[in-house]
């Protein structure tokens, strides 16, 4: 066991634990809090794939600036009533969408196994160079570089489009979240009706 | 120069945009008006040095007649190359000079004409357009490009129809002269697709070239493309049975009248025939079947000249029998005289529709030749240019028109046909309609300009007497009536009188054929010879009946020159005839004439009503055409064709209501739906 | 690093449970921030996916970084999506009190 296998596992256990306490937390905060949790340890894994700039993107972009998004978003509007855990308003979502779920996760990892890759668990599959070689071989580890090269030569185009789209995104966010009942002309007037399950009629028109 | 002939095309194109899209922001009638003279007069230049470009390359090379200019490559689809080009040959050349030479004179003319009307600059437009798509006609060197401009000048001459179009009468007018004209484009169409599955190509010169090993003289295949052709002809040159448009067509501004529907794209159909002679020369019978029909139109459109009203109507028609003339002469294989008449035709008719468009503008849109009468001393170069024009037309000596018309009367009589009967029926009905000819535009004349003042009374009071036009209508006038008398003598002159053979001689290697080179190719230029291809003298003259074998021609004495000049002497003294009858008539006794068509009363009817081949098209095929399409909209519209869209909507609110349930509103169910999907998959895609 | 490649087949099982996580989330959640954020797990599943991708097919003969690139533009367009989808929340809190995707089903058929 090299120490990256051993670290794989150790951040391996932490994502999935993560995970399930993102999902099952009653506090969407704490929910929240998880979620950094898992994805410092996927950015972690990140590093053992010989992706370091893809870590420091991760834990900066990710675990760092959109997780304090949802942090503020949580904490600025939660209500009390809005802490609610696994209550299926639907009738057999929860047995239907728990089968389902079991079966994809089946035939995810049946996939992958038949897929060649699975069944080499513990051995090498390809011998001579490897990502982490070739990066370390250069300027060392955490080189950012060779992305750097390849972001800008093969992959220009959608990368400058995704900067527009970025753009775009800002502006949408700013006109969909303002105030519009403060600047007196909201979009949707005030005498509709607020649609909702009829069983919530009367505590939304109380 | 040859190389740039692309810009006579390109100059009224310019102008077109620049009227077409500017033409509201300009909004100075001068400016309009000037742009639209300067694009015809520079294509026009263009014109003259092609001309002169052509004739220099033309005797010092030698290596063939035909210049091709590819411009680029058009349609290039399997084995249909198709290149978008244009092609100089002398039959191109003469269409191409007067085309932009008369439609510059008329340009000119139409800034007075129009001056006072709100669509200058569309009129100019419009008259720029039919001017590019016209000299793509006559310039293409392939059936498609032919076919563009062909389309084109369609186009035109249907939007300037109705150029007033806010009168419902005139843009039905237009639409009749379409849908007609759709008719012939039809055949036209067939006729190239024929082509092309014949030759594999639609270039002319490839054609010229293996026309004499495609097509098998005298079987089917020539016979049908040209009478498709044909069919084409007729439809844009207005000959029986697709004439109908013609007359209605005067309901356009007078310009075009003299633009469009009598000098030049009522000509494409003449223009077509001769520039295709190699498929017509092929069939005997098809070039039989033209001349027939050629001839029958002459005689129709000018027994029904004889007794129209209207200054312009009489005009239209006498236009469709002079067309049917030119294609007896196309008919005969004279293709030359043909294009020797359409040119001459040009400068008279043009002259006579400007005068008489000078004339309906004097009288204050008085266009009826009953309520005028002694305009001559009010209008005198209108009526000394229309007067001109008239002589011309009726053929006599020195005019131009008598040079073409004789010309073809004659070309008529040395026919030599398998079909003995014909030449001598169809020089005794071309000379009669000749003698018509003058009658009618005698009576026309002096009707319009001589005899008493039958003004009407609101005219009389409102503008006391007609005025003469402006210079911008006098001066093309003029210019066209010096044409239309020295135009003949200049280009053809018999060999009795001198034996000028210009034209002919110009246009010689793009319309040779069997006809030039039975009759003509043994006359050196100044020596007039005897044509030996010609029957044995014994066969007398009018023997046609029994002439034997597959030449009759009806004449065939030994001294041509002699028989050439009774006979000229003859269509001379008809015409002369005519005109003075026609002076005798309306000038002098002009009561006479309603006692007449009393006593006449069913032939005056019949040729004031146009023979009623308006009404026989109604009973004949406009009513059970519109009770087979009330049937379809009755029956298949609304049955089978709304059945399938309403079915299908049916079967699509149907589907809906069904699976309405699943939308229920809630994303965690689209999600769960989505998730469902995603299993299935995965389960097609692993369990195999 | 011979056992790199171990890693690779071992993250992509990784990958398919935890995706599976965002799916269960966003089944059987209320809360439109938790399904939200479930979306974001399923997204660094996919992330996750195509790192490992990359580093397995890494080879002297295809010397390629799309795999990251890949991740690369997909942080990026989540990035976006946050922005966008969390204005949308915003939106909605502050027309109602209660916020659950429940509620929100104006486009029932």
């Amino acid at each position: 066991m090299s120490i990256e296998l051993i670290g794989w596992w150790l951040m391996a256990a932490i994502a999935v634990v993560s995970a399930i306490g993102m999902l099952s937390a009653r506090n969407p905060v704490h929910s929240v809090l998880w979620l950094v949790v898992n994805f410092t340890s996927l950015a972690v894994i990140y590093l053992i794939h010989s992706a370091p700039v893809l870590f420091a993107i991760q834990l900066i972009v990710y675990a760092g600036a959109i997780m304090v998004l949802f942090l503020f978003v949580v904490m600025f509007f939660m209500s009390p009533q809005a802490r609610q855990w696994l209550r299926p308003a639907l009738k057999g979502q929860l047995v239907l969408g728990g089968i389902l779920v079991v079966a994809f996760l089946l035939l995810i990892i049946w996939g992958v196994g038949a897929s060649g890759m699975g069944i080499v668990f513990n051995t090498p599959l390809i011998e001579g160079a490897s990502l982490a070689t070739d990066l370390t071989a250069g300027a060392g580890m955490g080189d950012p570089r060779p992305l750097g090269w390849w972001l800008f030569s093969n992959h220009v185009l959608p990368f400058e489009l995704t900067s527009l789209l970025l753009l775009i995104a800002m502006i949408g966010a700013l006109m969909v979240a303002r105030d519009l009942k403060s600047e007196g002309r909201a979009i949707v007037p005030e005498t509709a009706p607020v649609v909702s399950d009829e069983d919530d009629e009367q505590e939304v028109l109380a | 120069m040859l190389d740039l002939v692309w810009l006579a095309i390109a100059f009224p194109l310019i102008g077109v945009l620049i009227n077409g899209l500017f033409g509201r922001v300009i909004r100075s009638k001068l400016i309009s008006g000037i742009i639209g003279c300067t694009a015809l007069g520079l294509s026009f230049a263009v014109a003259v040095l092609t001309w002169l470009d052509y004739t220099y390359q033309f005797w010092t090379t030698r290596d063939g007649p035909y210049y091709e200019v590819v411009l680029w490559p058009w349609m290039y689809i399997g084995n249909l190359k198709i290149d978008a080009g244009l092609l100089v040959d002398p039959l191109s050349i003469v269409m191409f000079l007067f085309v932009t030479g008369v439609s510059f004179l008329i340009h000119i003319y139409s800034t007075g004409y129009m001056a006072h009307d709100e669509g200058y600059s569309r009129f100019f437009t419009y008259l720029n357009l039919f001017v590019a798509m016209m000299l793509i006609l006559v310039l293409g060197n392939n059936g498609a490009v032919m076919f563009v401009g062909w389309e084109g000048v369609g186009l035109c001459s249907y939007l300037l129809i109705g150029f007033w179009y806010k009168d419902m009468y005139n843009a039905n007018c237009g639409m009749k002269a379409f849908v007609v004209n759709r008719i012939g484009d039809f055949g036209v169409l067939l006729g190239l697709f024929m082509l092309f599955t014949y030759f594999g190509s639609l270039n002319f010169t490839t054609i010229f070239k293996e026309a004499g090993s495609v097509l098998e003289p005298g079987s089917w295949i020539p016979l049908a493309i040209a009478l498709f052709l044909f069919l084409g002809a007729t439809g844009k040159s207005a000959q029986f049975p697709l004439h109908i448009w013609l007359p209605d067509a005067m309901a356009g501004p007078t310009p075009v009248s003299a633009l469009i529907h009598a000098a030049t794209m009522v000509t494409a159909g003449v223009y077509m025939v001769a520039r295709l002679n190699p498929i017509f020369n092929a069939s005997p019978t098809a070039g039989f079947v033209v001349a027939l029909v050629g001839c029958f139109t002459a005689f129709m459109a000018a027994t029904v000249a004889m007794t129209q009203n209207d200054i312009k109507k009489v005009l239209a028609y006498s236009t469709v029998s002079q067309l049917g003339y030119m294609f007896l002469a196309c008919g005969v294989g004279a293709y030359w005289v043909a294009i020797f008449h359409v040119v001459t035709h040009a400068f008279f008719k043009a002259c006579l529709f400007l005068g008489s468009g000078s004339v309906i503008h004097g009288m204050h849109e008085e266009q009826d030749t009953r309520y005028m009468g002694a305009l001559a001393k009010f209008m005198p170069w209108t009526y000394f240019t229309f007067l001109a024009s008239t002589i011309a037309i009726a053929g006599i000596i020195p005019f131009a028109g008598f040079f073409s018309k004789d010309e073809i009367l004659w070309q008529v009589a040395i026919w030599q046909t398998r079909f003995g009967w014909a030449p001598t029926m169809l020089w005794i009905v071309a000379a009669l309609t000749a003698l018509m000819t003058a009658f009618y535009m005698g009576r026309v004349t002096w009707k319009t300009f001589q005899g008493q003042q039958r003004w009407t009374p609101e005219f009389v009071e409102k503008h006391k007497h007609p005025h003469e036009s402006g210079a911008a209508m006098v001066m093309p006038l003029v210019v066209l009536s010096a044409l239309a008398v020295v135009a003949g003598f200049l280009l053809f002159t018999p060999p009795w009188l001198g034996n000028n053979t210009t034209l002919k001689d110009f246009l010689a290697p793009s319309t040779a054929n069997a006809q030039y080179v039975k009759t003509h190719a043994a006359a050196e230029p100044g020596q007039h010879q005897p044509e030996h291809e010609l029957p044995a003298p014994g066969a007398e003259a009018a023997s046609a009946g029994h002439a034997g074998e597959h030449h009759a021609a009806f004449i065939s004495l030994g001294n041509v020159t002699a028989t050439e000049i009774a006979f000229a002497a003859f269509s001379v003294l008809l015409a002369l005839i005519g005109l003075l009858v026609s002076r005798q008539i309306f000038v002098n006794q002009p009561k006479a004439t309603e006692a007449w068509k009393k006593h006449w009363a069913p032939a005056y009817q019949f040729s004031l009503n146009k023979w009623f081949f308006d009404e026989l098209y109604h009973r004949v095929i406009v009513v059970p055409g519109t009770a087979v399409a009330y049937a379809c909209w009755r029956f298949f519209d609304l049955r089978i064709v709304d059945g399938i869209v309403n079915g299908t909507a049916w079967i699509v609110g149907v589907t809906g209501h069904l699976v309405r349930p699943l939308q229920t509103g809630f994303v965690r169910n689209y999600a769960l739906y989505l998730l469902l999907g995603v299993v299935i998959l995965l389960i097609f895609n692993l369990v195999k | 690093m011979s056992d790199m490649s171990v890693v690779v087949s071992n993250s992509l099982f990784l990958s398919a449970v935890l995706f599976t996580i965002g799916v269960l989330g966003v089944m059987i959640r209320r809360h439109p921030v938790i399904i939200f954020m479930c979306i974001e797990l399923m997204l660094n599943a996919a992330n996750l996916a195509l790192v490992a991708f990359n580093d397995y097919h890494y080879s002297k003969a295809w010397p390629a970084l799309d795999g990251q690139v890949y991740a690369f533009m997909v942080i990026a367009i989540a990035a976006a999506e946050v922005a966008v989808g969390l204005a949308i929340i915003v939106a909605l809190f502050k027309r109602r009190e209660r916020v659950d995707v429940d509620e929100i089903n104006l486009l029932r058929g």
